[in-house]
């Protein structure tokens, strides 16, 4: 890397431009987890925000009991370990 | 050279040995990478010759079905069939727009983290979550911000009153397929940055230091060494993203199935329906075919090109 001494104005187009990736790389993300926590009523409203008023765990309790999500987590590390190893 | 006289070079005193490891006959180094050949042979290749005959015959789904060889009928057939014409199209496009979308701002990217800012490990270890993700949770995701009612796009647009807070993105005729070009990129990007971020930080720094000594400015610096010098990384990351891109199958499936009326039915997408929907195999391996000879033209040209490269 040069080490010269760039104006400030560039420098804060750099932080900027990195801002800008980082929100759409990492947005999605976010919006996902904020989801997660929403219960029933709050996922089907018209307008809606980022941090949900009433955050709810109930989401997560459904999918790792009803759904079997850790036996699929489990058949997914058997898979993967195998594959490796073979 | 016998094993005996192998072993013997092997324990020789220290000092200067030319080779590393034991001297091998001919033989004897096909005979040792037998065990690892098998499973490829038996796992990739066979299925592999299988599939590419099945496409030159007219296997169809069905109990009791007689499978005959027809020659060239599957690929006459699919010429003519427009919906094949039209996958392959938006497949031409949906790699064609993902590759030069990710390349540009995969290397907008890589040049900021290689410059000396603030949070940089945080922003480098930030850009690799998309990699991190499998492809079928991304679409699910991007499902989410798509969504018309409570989606976070929309959203934005209504908040910041710009027209378009209406749009029903993923299925609207004109909107579906940019929209799933744009999950598209998001999803590739980790890797175009990542290799070109090696690239980068490989070229030396005397080069730039040189150049503005001489008075270039920063354009004329990355137009005259950055570019040139990362030639052979871009070539590389861009034709493999080119043949991943066109092959890609599970994201837009999940996103679209195929789109409104066929709108992002990509190549395999097109596969997919015909031998899995309506029992086509034959029809379906035929198209298989046309794709491997397709990617395999990238690869020759892209070989060629770095042959061209080292023998400079």
């Amino acid at each position: 890397m040069i080490v010269s001494s760039r104006p400030k104005r560039a420098k804060s187009f750099q932080y900027g431009a990195l801002i800008a990736y980082m929100l759409f790389l990492a947005f999605p993300l976010l919006w996902m987890l904020s989801v997660s926590f929403k219960g029933p009523r709050e996922l089907v409203e018209l307008h809606p925000h980022l941090i949900p008023a009433a955050p709810t765990l109930e989401n997560y309790t459904v999918a790792l009991h009803e759904n079997g999500l850790v036996h699929a987590a489990w058949n997914s590390t058997q898979v993967a370990v195998l594959t490796a190893l073979i | 050279m016998t094993a005996a006289a192998g072993s013997r070079r092997l324990n020789g005193r220290g000092g200067s040995r030319k080779r590393a490891g034991i001297d091998l006959s001919g033989r004897e180094s096909l005979v040792l990478l037998i065990p690892a050949l098998l499973p490829v042979l038996l796992l990739s290749v066979a299925p592999l010759a299988r599939g590419i005959y099945l496409g030159f015959t007219d296997s169809r789904a069905g109990f009791n079905v007689k499978t005959h060889f027809i020659g060239l009928d599957n690929f006459h057939r699919l010429i003519h069939d427009s919906l094949f014409v039209n996958s392959f199209k938006i497949g031409l496009i949906w790699a064609g727009a993902v590759t030069f979308i990710q390349f540009c701002l995969g290397l907008g990217l890589a040049l900021l983290l290689s410059q000396q800012l603030k949070f940089r490990w945080l922003a480098r270890s930030l850009a690799l979550v998309p990699w991190a993700m499998p492809s079928v949770i991304v679409a699910i995701m991007w499902k989410l911000v798509f969504q018309p009612q409570a989606g976070v796009i929309n959203e934005l647009l209504y908040r910041a009153h710009l027209p378009g807070a209406n749009i029903d993105w993923l299925s609207d005729f004109s909107w579906a397929l940019p929209a799933v070009i744009l999950v598209g990129v998001w999803a590739g990007m980790p890797q175009t940055t990542v290799a070109l971020l090696a690239g980068v930080q490989s070229i030396q720094d005397e080069l730039h230091e040189a150049a503005a000594v001489d008075g270039a400015t920063t354009l004329q610096r990355f137009w005259t060494i950055t570019l040139p010098q990362l030639r052979p990384v871009i070539i590389a990351i861009t034709t493999l993203d080119l043949i991943w891109n066109f092959n890609s199958f599970g994201l837009v499936w999940v996103l679209t199935q195929g789109g409104p009326g066929h709108a992002t039915e990509l190549p395999l997408l097109f596969a997919y329906n015909e031998s899995f929907k309506y029992g086509e195999f034959g029809y379906a391996a035929a198209l298989g075919d046309v794709m491997v000879v397709v990617i395999t033209c990238v690869l020759i040209f892209y070989l060629w090109g770095r042959l061209k490269e080292t023998s400079r």
